[in-house]
């Protein structure tokens, strides 16, 4: 008995030790909208719009160009924490004209886990465009978390 | 998740041992009908019983963001049942680049444990159940937020309390090393029972151990002193 009580002691002390986690953060910090861009009018198609791409806000110091950062048709972006809405503008380097876009949204501070810390989900309300190179907008998802991504659809 | 789905799978294994000891000690029990008649003695007071967890002193090692202390005491009925109560005292204070988190609280366990054990019964291989409350308030300041392309944020949580609620079950062993002092340690599954906010999930909830997800298991290490009563 005595044999199977130390084998067990062993074993019980290998499960702790083998417990411990680790320390390092392994999520993302920061929520993002997902947005994808269809250039289909053919005057955006022949001055090849979506390869040239830009998305910046004014409160940014640099910009999102798409063939750097963007995947299949899309770029990522995150909602200002710091105000209650945020302004996105368009553009392309061979386009004469830009086009803003102001999402309305609500923020949750949540604690994402002991190792990452905090972090903001956004929630989309609503939001309004110019219309000089935009033929529509879809909001597909509007909520962002770490689980998921917003889901907003531009029709140029 | 990969870590999630692996404790699940952990979980369901314990459980499984667990029920079938469970399961092999009723077997046995109906062959014995077979054999002989079970003369059934009534319950008896045997001891009662004072410990310490001793695991919680590995946290001034491991854990040295977390001051635990927790203390049990229970009742030995026939060496076969053992009516529990557990109870501690826990405070964190972790200071990490992005946060400062402080929590305090209390917690009390009440269950029984049940001595699987017949062949030697000053000793315990056995399960066990238990419930579980915790009394604890946990803030956070100095939060810095960074963002790839906006300003940094900082900001602070005000102090919250919270109760919580869980249940316990438990697989272990207890054997005496000398005279009424005893040794032993329990492997426990965790499951709560009272939900979370999720807003502001605990670093440490008092009794229940570092929160990361609804199913925790844990290992608890004991060390007990008993008065003996009716010893023969």
């Amino acid at each position: 008995m005595r044999i199977v009580r130390n084998i067990f002691l062993i074993a019980a002390t290998a499960i702790y030790f083998l417990s411990c986690t680790s320390d390092e953060c392994v999520f993302d910090t920061e929520t993002f909208l997902n947005t994808e861009v269809n250039v289909i009018d053919t005057n955006l198609i022949k001055i090849g719009f979506l390869d040239s791409m830009s998305v910046y806000s004014p409160a940014w110091t640099d910009s999102i160009h798409y063939l750097e950062e963007g995947v299949s048709k899309s770029v990522s972006f995150s909602l200002s924490p710091d105000d209650d809405f945020t302004e996105i503008i368009i553009t392309s380097k061979h386009a004469t004209e830009k086009d803003t876009i102001i999402f309305y949204h609500k923020k949750d501070m949540v604690f994402l886990s002991p190792e990452c810390g905090f972090l903001f989900n956004f929630t989309i309300d609503s939001f309004v465009n110019t219309g000089n190179l935009i033929d529509s907008v879809d909001l597909v998802n509007n909520e962002l978390t770490t689980d998921e991504e917003g889901y907003f659809k531009i029709y140029l | 998740m990969k870590k999630a789905i692996l404790k699940y799978i952990f979980s369901i294994l314990f459980l499984s041992l667990v029920c079938t000891i469970a399961r092999g000690q009723e077997q046995d029990q109906n062959d014995e009908l077979f054999v002989q008649e079970e003369i059934k003695e009534p319950l008896q007071l045997k001891g009662i019983s004072f410990g310490v967890n001793i695991g919680r002193f590995s946290d001034y090692v491991f854990k040295p963001e977390r001051v635990s202390y927790e203390g049990a005491f229970n009742i030995n009925l026939s060496n076969k049942y053992f009516g529990i109560i557990e109870a501690g005292y826990a405070t964190t204070n972790l200071n990490k680049d992005n946060y400062n988190y402080l929590s305090e609280g209390y917690f009390i366990k009440a269950g029984m444990d049940k001595n699987l054990l017949k062949k030697y019964p000053s000793d315990f291989l056995g399960i066990g159940f238990r419930i579980g409350n915790s009394q604890f308030s946990h803030s956070a300041s100095n939060i810095v937020i960074e963002s790839e392309r906006w300003e940094t944020t900082q900001t602070s949580i005000e102090n919250e309390s919270h109760s919580f609620y869980w249940l316990e079950a438990s697989f272990g062993l207890k054997g005496e090393i000398f005279k009424n002092v005893y040794l032993g340690w329990s492997a426990l599954v965790k499951i709560n029972v009272s939900g979370i906010d999720k807003d502001f999930i605990p670093y440490n909830i008092p009794g229940f151990g570092k929160y990361s997800g609804s199913i925790k298991m844990g290992v608890n290490y004991y060390i007990y002193y008993q008065i003996p009563f009716n010893r023969k």
